[in-house]
Parts: C-alpha cells; sequence; structure tokens
C-alpha cells in the first residue's frame, strides 16, 4: 500500500489491531490509551516485540535506542506516523 | 480459565501442530505464562545477561511438554551470587529445574594472543569452576534439582580468520577447550547447545539480549530437548509411514518397479538419503517402527526394493492395516510397552498428521510436507532425539525392543474417529462425468490396485461408451476436506440390466478410503439407480493379489450376499439410514 494512503485513522486502526494481537485482553476501544502503566505485560521485550510487529505492519523500521521512550501506544503511533509522514 | 491458569491450555492449543512457531508468538503467549501464579514445574533462570527473551521461550516450551510452569527471573546477571548463596531468592523459589543461561562472555578471559598454553588453561579452568560451584551451592540443598546449563559459543564474528583457530589464546580456541572440558564436568548436568543462535547486536547493546529475538523458535526446540532429558521423558521410537515417505508413490498402486527410491533421480535420491537417516537413528538406539494404511503383504514388498536402505528387519514394530493410524500407534505403544509420549510419527498426509494430534496429544507429531528433500531438516528440527550421552545400551536397545514385539502381540483399541472425521468437514459431489472427467475415470482405471472390486480397467473409449449409453451410467465423486481439494477421487459405472443396477467397476484413491467416503458415494448410487428404474444394486468383487482391502466392502455398505465371497445386493426399497457419512454434499 502506498504511503500516500495511510491516513492517521487507517494508521490508529492498524495499529489498535497490533496493539490488542500483542496484548490480548486490549480490544479496539482500549488499546489506543494502553501504556505501561496500564497494561502489566508491558516491559521492555514487549516494546520490542510492538517494534518487530510494527516493522512487518508498517515497514518501519524503529531502532533500539527508541526503547526507552516508547511508554505507550501514542508515543509508538507518533513514532510510526513521524516516519510514514 | 481456572483460577492459576494464565493461559496453559490456550498456549497448548495455540502452539499444537505448529511446526515452527514464530519468535513473536512465543513472546506473546510466553510473557501470559509468565504471570501464573500456580504451577507443577518450578523454574528458575539465572544468566549474565538478560534472562525475559529466554524465560518467555521457557514458559512456552514446558507448556509444549505438558507441565504447567511457574517461572522466576533471577535478577540480571546474578547467576554467581544467586547460585553461591544459600538463602538468596533462587534458592528460595525451590526450583525443579535451574536454567544456567552464561555465554562466551562468562568464559573467554582477555588474553594476549601470544599467551602460553599454561596461562589459558587457568583461565578456562577458573571459568570451568566457577561453574562447577554454582553446581554445587544449587544442589546443595536440592539433591533433586535438575540444572539446564547453556553450553556457551563463540560469537560469529571473529578477528583475523584461520588464524584464530592456530592461537591457544585466541577467543574461538578458549571457547573450544571451554567447552571439551565443562562437557567432562558434569556428567549429571543436561547441556543445551547455543551453537549458532542468530545474533542481534542491537538488542545486545540496546537490551543485554543474548540473542537475537528471531532466534527464538531454535531456543525453544532446543530447550524442549534439554527439558525432556531433564524429566526422563526422551523419545525413543520413530513412527514412519511408507507410501510417499521412505519412497515416492503407492506401492500397493505403483508397484515395486513404480515407486520412486535411489540414485535414479533426485526425488529418489531424497527418499534414499531420508531412509538412511533413520537408520542412522537406528543405530544410535531409536527404535523404528512402520505405521502405513497398507496391506502388510505388499507393504514390505517396498522394503524390499534394491535401493532401500531399510530392511524389514530394522523395525521393531510393523502396523500395516486399514485401521485409523491412532489405532495403529496405539498398537505400537502396546507392542514395545512404552508410552505414547516416547513416540515421534511421521507422516507425508495431513490429515493424518491432524487426526493423531487430536487422537493422541502425547505422540509427537511430524507433517513431512510434500518435498522428500525436506524431510531431513523438518524431522531433526525439533530435536526429538537429541540425548546428552551415547551408550553401548542405545545400541542394543533396539535389538531389545525387536524381541519384544516378536513375542508379544497387539491389542486394538478404538479411537473416537467419528469425531476427526467430522472435524475434517468433507464435502464432496457425486456427479455424471463426462468430458475431461471421463479422462480422469479412465486414468483412476489403468492405475487404482487397492480400491478397486472388479479390476476390469477399463479403457478410455470403453468409459466414454459406458457413459453415452442410455443403459449405463459413470459417477465419478469429488472430494474437499479442510485441507484442501482433493478432486476426483472415485468412480463408479453402472449398467442396468433386467431391473438390476450391476457396478461393473468402483474405484476410490487409497488416500480417503475410509472416510466415509464410500456410505455417502453409495447413497447417490441408490439415487442414480431408482431413477434408472432398478429395483437392486449388485456389487461383485472380484480378489486379486492387491484388492484385499475392499473384500467386505460391499457387505460394510449394508448389502446381502447372494453368492459367497463374489457376488452381493442391496434393495432399493431398503432406506439409505443406514450408510452413516461425515461427507456434506457438496453443491
Amino acid at each position: 500500500m502506498a504511503a500516500a494512503e495511510l491516513t492517521p485513522e487507517r494508521i490508529h486502526k492498524r495499529l489498535a489491531r497490533l496493539f490488542i494481537k500483542a496484548f490480548p485482553e486490549l480490544d479496539a476501544a482500549t488499546a489506543p490509551s494502553a501504556s505501561q502503566e496500564t497494561v502489566g505485560e508491558w516491559d521492555s521485550l514487549m516494546t520490542l516485540t510492538l517494534l518487530m510487529l510494527a516493522d512487518d505492519e508498517f515497514s518501519v523500521k524503529i531502532g533500539y535506542d527508541r526503547i526507552p521512550e516508547i511508554r505507550s501506544y501514542n508515543d509508538l503511533f507518533a513514532l510510526i506516523a513521524s516516519r510514514l509522514a | 480459565m481456572s483460577a492459576g491458569d494464565f493461559g496453559f491450555a490456550a498456549t497448548r492449543a495455540a502452539f499444537a501442530g505448529l511446526a515452527a512457531p514464530t519468535a513473536t508468538d512465543i513472546v506473546i503467549h510466553g510473557t501470559r505464562l509468565l504471570k501464573a501464579v500456580n504451577g507443577d514445574c518450578r523454574i528458575a533462570i539465572a544468566g549474565s545477561a538478560t534472562t525475559d527473551m529466554i524465560a518467555r521461550a521457557v514458559a512456552v516450551a514446558a507448556v509444549q511438554e505438558g507441565f504447567a510452569p511457574l517461572v522466576h527471573q533471577a535478577p540480571f546477571g546474578a547467576w554467581r551470587q544467586e547460585a553461591l548463596a544459600p538463602n538468596s531468592a533462587l534458592h528460595g523459589f525451590a526450583p525443579d529445574i535451574v536454567v544456567l543461561a552464561t555465554d562466551w562472555r562468562d568464559v573467554v578471559a582477555d588474553l594476549a594472543l601470544d599467551a602460553s598454553a599454561a596461562i589459558v588453561n587457568a583461565a578456562t579452568g577458573a571459568a570451568i569452576s566457577a561453574h562447577r560451584q554454582a553446581w554445587a551451592a544449587l544442589h546443595a540443598d536440592a539433591a533433586n534439582l535438575r540444572i539446564i546449563q547453556h553450553l556457551p559459543a563463540a560469537p560469529s564474528t571473529g578477528f583475523t580468520g584461520i588464524a584464530e583457530l592456530r592461537v591457544p589464546a585466541s577467543p574461538r580456541r578458549q571457547i573450544a577447550a571451554f567447552r571439551d572440558a565443562i562437557l567432562e564436568a558434569g556428567p549429571d548436568i543436561v547441556f543445551l547447545d547455543t551453537f549458532d543462535l542468530e545474533e542481534d547486536a542491537g538488542a545486545w547493546f540496546g537490551a543485554k539480549l543474548p540473542f537475537a529475538q528471531a532466534a527464538l523458535p531454535t531456543y525453544l526446540a532446543r530447550f524442549r530437548a534439554a527439558l525432556r532429558t531433564a524429566t526422563g521423558r526422551t523419545k525413543k521410537v520413530l513412527v514412519l509411514d511408507l507410501d510417499n515417505t521412505l519412497w515416492g508413490g503407492v506401492i500397493g498402486d505403483d508397484g515395486l518397479d513404480g515407486i520412486v527410491l535411489g540414485p535414479e533421480s533426485a526425488r529418489g535420491e531424497a527418499f534414499a538419503a531420508f531412509q538412511s537417516y533413520a537408520k542412522a537413528l537406528a543405530a544410535r538406539g531409536i527404535v523404528l517402527a512402520v505405521c502405513s494404511k497398507n496391506d502388510p503383504a505388499i507393504a514390505s514388498i517396498g522394503l524390499g526394493h534394491p535401493h532401500s536402505i531399510l530392511s524389514r528387519s530394522d523395525f521393531a514394530a510393523f502396523e500395516c492395516s486399514w485401521d485409523d493410524k491412532a489405532t495403529g500407534l496405539r498398537r505400537i505403544s502396546e507392542t514395545l510397552n512404552l508410552g505414547l509420549d516416547a513416540l515421534v510419527f511421521v507422516d507425508d498426509n495431513p490429515a493424518e498428521c491432524a487426526l493423531v494430534r487430536t487422537e493422541l496429544p502425547d505422540v509427537t507429531v511430524i507433517d513431512l510436507g510434500e518435498d522428500p528433500a525436506d524431510f531431513v531438516a523438518r524431522l531433526d528440527y525439533g530435536n526429538w532425539f537429541a540425548s546428552q550421552t551415547f551408550s553401548a545400551e542405545d545400541r542394543s536397545r533396539r535389538q531389545a525392543y525387536q524381541a519384544r514385539a516378536q513375542a508379544s502381540a497387539a491389542l486394538a483399541q478404538a479411537a473416537d474417529l467419528d469425531s476427526f472425521l467430522r472435524s475434517l468437514g468433507m464435502r464432496s459431489k457425486v456427479f455424471r462425468a463426462d468430458g475431461p472427467a471421463l479422462a480422469r475415470v479412465a486414468q483412476l482405471e489403468g492405475k487404482t490396485n487397492q480400491f478397486n472390486l472388479t479390476t476390469r480397467r477399463y479403457s478410455e473409449t470403453a468409459v466414454r461408451d459406458f457413459a453415452d449409453s442410455p443403459e449405463s451410467v459413470v459417477l465419478a465423486a469429488t472430494l474437499a476436506d479442510s485441507f484442501g481439494d482433493h478432486s476426483l477421487v472415485s468412480s463408479l459405472i453402472g449398467v442396468v440390466k433386467d431391473e438390476s443396477f450391476w457396478i461393473e467397476s468402483w474405484l476410490m484413491s487409497c488416500r480417503v478410503f475410509s472416510r466415509t467416503l464410500e456410505q455417502f458415494f453409495m447413497r447417490a448410487v441408490i439415487e442414480q439407480a431408482r431413477l434408472l428404474g432398478a429395483k437392486q444394486i449388485v456389487g461383485q468383487y472380484t480378489p486379486s493379489a492387491k484388492n484385499a482391502v475392499v473384500a467386505d466392502l460391499y457387505a460394510r455398505l449394508g448389502f446381502t450376499e447372494i453368492e459367497p465371497g463374489k457376488t452381493w445386493q442391496r434393495d432399493l426399497e431398503k432406506p439409505s439410514d443406514d450408510l452413516v457419512t461425515f461427507v456434506a454434499s457438496h453443491d
């Protein structure tokens, strides 16, 4: 899919799906507000896994050096959106 | 999900039959499993790097091996003090199993390249004694505790190539010396080799992960093997299918000259290589068995092929029958007096694999796929027959089991075949064959030997004549199931004479036989015969060297014997409810 077609809404939809895959207790309504504080299973390895999934889904490579700053759904959304812009 | 069960059952279900789970699957399921607060297998992990990734794989592996694991991770990098201090959290956890995840960084000393052999030996000795001390301290208050020790391997990057292999102080030579020495030092330790696990420098620098996340599936398979050894649940028997597993083709249909085996073709070479692999496993103590849907007399002919590496005497159990494979595997387990969990079953047919997974979850099932060139790798991937030592006893085990097999009689048990057949979601269409379907019918006439009631082998012209005549009919059946479309798998030629519908010929591919397609097909034949004004259906059986499998077919389909062993009849007024089928009509 061409990057131009990826509106913020579409990114949200696909990112929420990705979060639900990683954290099955989330759903479409709760995924966008997910953070390390609200999701007990979210540790740095899960962040790494989210980055792998994001690479598969959006073809964006995010370096391990960004792991400490990705603490919520919104953090990852912002990173992906900026890469796709 | 019950209290304290953080997805054990769900994980087991998710990974059942998954030959190669992805790293992401392992992390996601492992993450949930690490939350468990109860378990029947307490596993502690201590290492010199981050163990979070290893812990996920360990948890998934334990569930796959039938345990409910409770996993404890020692603090980062603290393997020595956690093992040595009797009051550490690790000792407090009272583990059944401790995984010591050390790597080359714990072993390689920073030595000058021209350091003497004595200095190198001293450094290796120090690394060995650090490990020995940890083992002794762990065993001090728990004699039954089992230790799974990572066997450190050299990093994939070197410095100066071959030169390093000539200098005792090089990291590679240090690692090699350490590996030899630690294997010697720990006869009761279960080692897990970490060679060739994909590295990821970024993951090391960023998160101190000892190997790439992508290497998790390989690690998982190796850990499962180590866990089986540590818990005394090793695999002992390799159960092989015959047709399209040990040779290409169907021995009952293609005959000894028609099967593909040996140096004449690439496929033949691949089948021979797979046989050699099985033979080599047997030489080191793995018991071989056969479980095949075949006539036993015909099946063993294939092993007499001039290029067959395996011979009949290599097998301690030889189950050839038309029963389903779960029944065959039960008999093998009884004959050899080994638990079902000691069996590794390989087959090229995904439906057979699925049946066994459903009916006998304790049996390890490997779907070999279609390309014989992949068979060895697919079997080897799971490290099913990995062992820590090699003894004379291993070598004699096979003979012992063979003797046992000859002495004991097998008992049959019924499997829940119905639920399996239902799960296949089979759909079929029976139709009057025309056009290209007639060519396929003629092809079946030419090559079907086993499910062939009369073996008359009608030519394509003859088949077309039957199709064109108003007194006769050529019926064909397709079959599709959850594994795919088998297309045209059965055909029947019927001729109406004196109000009787005579079955001139009936053929079915053996791949789908005994899945109740026969019953489904017969229901359609009954309808057709009624349409043609017949009052009864007459079926005949003409024995051949290979069609014993259908000798009682008409009796099983509710026909009455009118000429013993030869002719059967079914009244068309009789309702067809007795023909129980799990095949649905496909429109």
